[in-house]
């Protein structure tokens, strides 16, 4: 996984975060994440390298990725019972497009089903973003994260056949 | 005529917005029943009237290209329509299960109205609703 991906990774999440769920986000040096609560989702890939693909927003995001899904109210509590689910949606929209772009001929890249958790700030900062990945503001204000991590990050994420 | 919808997906925000799609595309529509994966959708199958199948490729226990192989060789459920909604983008992935029978594909994500434009074309014009 090379950073021309992870370039790629970050366009092709800031168009289907504007296309999908109507979430409006720009390139940004953020801060690490804090203490707080953080809605991170991964996909494995495997094909020319194996890795993960990740996509990290903060509850805020994460409802109104729901909210905009579902056209519901930010403050209707099915937006935040859906969150988790509505994060790893979009990841997986973002996998297929990336898919498309970054395959060599021949040798499609496959993933795995999202797998999305709601990780405290501590266990967030271990993934290290910063150096991995790339960093998305919305026009909020809340921060999203996307990176591309070498190896699997969890045996439950074992790719597709 | 009304028809009886199944929409397999893992996911329950895609279920609840290709059920919301199909309320928003006018289509006449008598029930709707929902599967996790594959497996859920061969009991739902054996067990209730289905006119079109929505499903997604990638679920975990049984995806959708095994889905749609189930159904190709039985000899009840070949005809039903099978209308695949999937991240995947991949056109060597695409033309395989269209050549295994499905009859049409709409890549996530979607809107109401691509949704609508591929159903009539599943079902016909008897797919909307009189207006």
């Amino acid at each position: 996984m090379n950073d021309p991906i992870r370039a790629q990774l970050a366009e092709i999440a800031q168009e289907i975060l504007e296309d999908a769920a109507f979430v409006f986000a720009e390139p940004a040096e953020v801060e690490p994440p804090g203490d707080g609560a953080i809605f991170v989702s991964r996909i494995h890939v495997a094909g020319q390298g194996s890795g993960s693909v990740l996509l990290a927003v903060e509850p805020a995001v994460a409802r109104e990725i729901a909210a905009n899904l579902l056209a519901l109210d930010p403050a209707d509590p099915e937006a935040a019972a859906k969150s988790a689910d509505a994060v790893g949606e979009v990841l997986n929209m973002i996998s297929g497009a990336l898919s498309v772009r970054c395959s060599p001929p021949g040798l499609p890249m496959r993933f795995s089903t999202p797998v999305t958790e709601v990780l405290d700030g501590a266990s967030v900062r271990l993934i290290d973003l910063e150096s991995r990945g790339s960093m998305l503001t919305t026009d909020l204000g809340a921060r999203i994260w996307t990176a591309m991590l070498p190896g699997p990050v969890s045996a439950s994420l074992e790719p597709r056949a | 005529m009304s028809y009886s919808i199944l929409i397999v997906d893992d996911s329950s925000v895609i279920r609840s917005m290709v059920r919301k799609s199909i309320d928003m595309a006018g289509l006449q529509v008598g029930q709707v029943h929902e599967a996790a994966n594959g497996l859920e959708a061969l009991e739902v199958l054996a067990h209730q009237w289905i006119d079109i199948v929505f499903a997604d490729l990638n679920m975990p226990c049984m995806g959708g290209v095994e889905l749609v192989e189930k159904m190709a060789g039985d000899d009840l459920l070949v005809s039903i329509p099978v209308v695949i909604v999937s991240a995947e983008q991949n056109p060597v992935v695409i033309e395989a299960l269209k050549k295994r029978g499905i009859r049409a594909y709409l890549k996530k994500p979607f809107r109401p109205e691509g949704f609508r434009s591929v159903v009539l074309a599943v079902l016909g014009d008897s797919g909307a609703k009189p207006s």
